[in-house]
């Protein structure tokens, strides 16, 4: 995908530089604030079993209602699939790359590219 | 390579999981069967392949809008959390948990921080 960027040889290393950081700064506050709000211990390993995910337990529990923690939950799987979307991007455009330096076996499925849809 | 395209696959995964345990606590007796799992799956994958397909051009400005999503959404949890959940004290940080039975609490922390940096993966 840095092919795609102007300037890339430093708007690149900036930008994985600056997404570390912030990724790394904002996750530690939510972990605190996570950590914080646990409660009961052995009541969130327990909903391990049912829920799956324990981080709705402690929404369900935190804030007193289940439609909040329901909002919150979607509001993660939202961000979710958009994230997906983006590691689709990057791996397929990695893919495609490989296939044009004939990196990887059955390139010449990988590399053709169809000029009405832009599709590779 | 086969990592990568490995990585999208278990990223729509976890979601499709994370969407039904969602639902589980909202309607309490849904059982959450495999197939549906693999539905999600595919709904996920469907839409990610139609942003990066037909919709292509919209890319750059999707992920414009994903960023104001995600940093929206980072205080939309983060505020009810801290405002509306009863605090914890500072034991919080003091008291160690070894409730796998491994021999030593050094070795029970080194296994469990992959789970925890898994999420740090792409970084």
């Amino acid at each position: 995908m840095a092919e795609e960027i102007k300037n890339a040889s430093t708007v690149v290393p900036r930008a994985i530089l600056f997404s570390i950081l912030l990724n790394g700064i904002l996750g530690f506050a939510m972990l605190l604030a996570y950590l914080f709000c646990l409660g009961d211990l052995e009541a969130v390993l327990e909903s391990q079993a049912t829920l799956g995910y324990p981080f709705l337990f402690v929404f369900q529990t935190g804030t007193g209602s289940t439609a909040g923690a329901a909002v919150m939950g979607l509001i993660v799987v939202t961000l979710g699939v958009c994230s997906t979307v983006g590691v689709l991007a990057s791996s397929s455009r990695m893919l495609w790359s490989f296939a044009r330096d004939r990196g990887i076996p059955l390139w010449t499925h990988f590399i053709k590219v169809s000029l009405p849809l832009s599709v590779s | 390579m086969a990592g990568w395209q490995a990585v999208t696959a278990s990223a729509a995964y976890l979601i499709g999981t994370l969407l039904q345990s969602v639902i589980i606590m909202v309607k309490m007796d849904y059982i959450p069967q495999p197939w549906q799992t693999m539905l999600f799956l595919w709904a996920i994958l469907a839409f990610a392949v139609f942003i990066n397909t037909v919709a292509s051009k919209t890319l750059a400005h999707f992920e414009g809008l994903i960023l104001v999503f995600h940093v929206l959404g980072f205080f939309a949890i983060l505020i009810p959390l801290v405002y509306l959940a009863p605090h914890g004290d500072a034991s919080l940080f003091t008291t160690f948990v070894n409730a796998g039975g491994w021999p030593t609490q050094g070795l029970s922390f080194m296994i469990g921080l992959p789970a925890s940096v898994f999420s740090l993966i792409g970084t």
